[in-house]
């Protein structure tokens, strides 16, 4: 099905609704950002607090500073070893986050990949849309995959059995982000 | 945050970027300024949106303002939100010569056979988002 989704980037043919619709449609496209964005909201959770609004907020505001690099061609290397690697620190977080973890490392990390992902969206702007409504775009669409994320760990809550799955979940999203990384060395090799 | 407090937080992010997406992806050429439509079906396109963004707004005073029984404004943004995205689901059905699309090429996503148009995908996305938040916001009593 996310194969499938760039076709219904372009749902709206010309006009300025063109950079929404290819924004938002943007993120899902790439597992690795999916992978992320949902891990996000799921460690949110799990840190629980403020951590659930303030976690989710630095990503998505990382983005934006991102974004802005990305869309003017700033050269930044090794993003998507930096994506890659977000999967990957992501999935060891879903592994091992809890509420007594100071929130303050894991929320300057956690926006720096905000950041690289954002980046990597500015990046790949197509020329024929706006950059503002592309923005926000993806911005919508990264929100409303951390709060998919959110709501999985709000789940996971209910029972015990669920929590420890979330946990193993978290370890299936640290191998697929191991085999970003090693798609990832193979393309700068 | 309690679950009641992230469930208004869903619920007002589901307002608020409703409102955002359906203004911008018909503030332009493909719907409001299209010169191949009758002006009057501008005229109700731009009806809706303004009614559609005034009213989220007023949804949201609802949610948020003091009251004695929050739970009802939860009730009413639920079904406010319901209400603006269901019927995606069924017009093309009740009523004869509309579409879910802006033009004849626009390309949609096929599973089992079904096509799935980009505004229905949001309003399907938008309508899970609704129900999950309505289920968070009602639990006034564990944390999150």
């Amino acid at each position: 099905m996310i194969l499938l989704l760039p076709a219904v980037a372009e749902a709206h043919p010309g006009g300025s609704d063109t950079g929404l619709m290819t924004g938002l449609m943007h993120p899902v496209f790439g597992p690795d950002h999916l992978l992320a964005m949902i891990s996000v909201g799921v460690v949110s959770v799990q840190l629980g607090g403020h951590n659930i609004w303030r976690i989710p907020g630095a990503f998505v505001g990382a983005m934006v500073a991102g974004a802005v690099l990305g869309i003017q061609q700033v050269t930044l290397p090794y993003t998507e070893l930096g994506i890659a690697a977000s999967v990957l620190v992501l999935g060891m977080g879903i592994v091992f986050a809890h509420r007594r973890m100071s929130p303050w490392p894991i929320t300057a990390l956690i926006a720096a990949f905000g950041a690289l992902h954002g980046y990597a969206h500015g990046v790949e702007i197509p020329r024929s849309v706006s950059p503002a409504l592309y923005t926000l775009g993806f911005l919508i669409s990264t929100s409303v995959l951390h709060i998919f994320g959110m709501l999985i760990g709000e789940v996971a809550t209910m029972q015990n059995w669920l929590w420890k799955g979330l946990r193993f979940t978290g370890a299936a999203v640290t191998v697929s982000g191991v085999a970003f990384l090693l798609q990832s060395f193979s393309g700068t090799a | 945050m309690t679950r009641n407090k992230l469930g208004k937080f869903i619920l007002s992010f589901v307002l608020v970027v409703g409102a955002i997406v359906s203004t911008a992806v018909d503030w332009n050429t493909t719907h409001l300024f299209n010169p191949a439509w009758h002006p009057h079906a501008r005229f109700h396109d731009a009806l809706f949106l303004l009614f559609l963004d005034a009213m989220s707004l007023v949804v949201l005073w609802l949610l948020w303002r003091r009251s004695k029984e929050p739970e009802v404004a939860i009730v009413v943004a639920t079904l406010f939100s319901a209400s603006v995205w269901t019927p995606f689901l069924y017009i093309e059905a009740l009523i004869p010569g509309t579409s879910l699309l802006a033009a004849d090429n626009v390309p949609v996503l096929k599973v089992a056979g079904m096509s799935l148009a980009p505004n229905l995908i949001i309003a399907i996305v938008m309508l899970l988002l609704t129900i999950a938040a309505y289920w968070l916001a009602r639990d006034t009593r564990s944390d999150a």
